[in-house]
C-alpha cells in the first residue's frame, strides 16, 4: 500500500506531482466522507450576501480582485 | 433534475443568478474535495474550515470571473484545496516556531487577530455604523459576532449556546469579520469620528 506523503512533503511538490497527487486521489475513489450540512449552509450565505451579478462597485457583493 | 446539469451549465446558472446551481456544484464534488483535505490535514474540525475557505474561494472567483472554462472545474477546486492545505500548513509551522514553543494554541492566534481587525474597524466613534453592516451577515455569523463583541461571551459559551462546534464557532467569527473588513472597504466608508 502507497504511503501518504506527509505534509511537509506535499508542500514541496512541484505543479505537475500536485496534479498527479490529486489525480492518484481521485482515482482511489477513497473519498466518501462529507463536511457537516452547516459547512455548506454557511458557503451559501456568503454566497447570497456576496452575489452583485453586474459586478457594481459599492455593492456588497463586489470583488475587485 | 439539476444534478445532471454538467459543471459548465451549472456554472452559467450561478452566474445568472441562480444560487440553488452553487448548491449543487458544491452537492456534487463535495465528498472529493472533503476527502482530499481531510486526508491531508487529518482532522475533520479543521477540513471543515479549509473546505470553507476553500468554497468561498471558489465563489469569489467565480464572480469576479477569473474561471476559464476549460471542462476542468473539480481539478480547479481540488488545485484550490491543495494550496489552502499548504497555506495553512506554512501558516501553523511559522506561529509555532515564532513562538518558540512545541505548544500552539489557536485561541492565542485568533486572539491577536481578533485585536487586530479591532482596532482598525471598531472604534468608540463607530459602532453605529458597524452596528449597520452587521445586519449584512448571514445569520449564524451575526449571531456569533454579536454574542463575541456586544455580549462578551467566550467562544466555548457561544459553541454551546449555538450547539456547535468550538471550531465552527471560531469559523464563524473569523468569516464575519473578514466579510465585515470587505464590506467597509467595498463601500469604501470612511468609519472615523472625522
Amino acid at each position: 500500500m502507497k504511503k501518504t506523503p506527509t505534509l511537509q512533503e506535499i508542500s514541496q511538490f512541484s505543479n505537475a506531482e500536485i496534479d498527479q497527487f490529486i489525480a492518484d486521489f481521485l482515482a482511489s475513489g477513497d473519498y466518501h466522507s462529507a463536511p457537516e450540512p452547516d459547512v455548506i449552509q454557511s458557503i451559501m450565505n456568503f454566497s447570497r450576501i456576496f452575489y452583485n451579478p453586474l459586478g457594481l462597485k459599492g455593492f456588497p457583493g463586489y470583488i475587485s480582485n | 433534475m439539476q444534478n445532471q446539469l454538467s459543471d459548465q451549465d451549472l456554472i452559467r446558472q450561478y452566474l445568472d443568478g441562480n444560487q440553488s446551481a452553487l448548491g449543487t456544484i458544491i452537492q456534487k464534488h463535495k465528498n472529493k474535495v472533503f476527502g482530499y483535505i481531510l486526508m491531508m490535514v487529518k482532522d475533520k474540525d479543521l477540513a471543515e474550515d479549509i473546505f470553507q475557505d476553500t468554497f468561498i474561494k471558489v465563489v469569489k472567483k467565480l464572480q469576479s470571473g477569473s474561471y476559464k472554462e476549460e471542462g476542468k472545474l473539480l481539478q480547479w477546486i481540488m488545485r484550490i484545496a491543495h494550496n489552502l492545505v499548504i497555506d495553512h500548513f506554512r501558516q501553523s509551522k511559522r506561529v509555532t516556531m515564532a513562538r518558540g514553543t512545541e505548544e500552539y494554541d489557536i485561541f492565542d492566534t485568533i486572539d491577536m487577530m481578533e485585536d487586530s481587525v479591532e482596532d482598525q474597524m471598531v472604534t468608540s466613534q463607530i459602532h453605529k455604523d458597524v452596528r449597520k453592516l452587521i445586519q449584512y451577515l448571514p445569520e449564524e455569523q451575526k449571531r456569533v459576532l454579536i454574542m463575541r463583541h456586544y455580549g462578551s461571551m467566550s467562544f466555548k459559551e457561544i459553541a454551546q449556546k449555538t450547539d456547535v462546534s468550538i471550531n465552527t464557532a471560531l469559523g464563524r467569527m473569523r468569516y464575519a469579520l473578514i466579510n465585515l473588513r470587505k464590506l467597509i472597504e467595498e463601500n469604501n466608508l470612511a468609519l472615523t469620528s472625522d
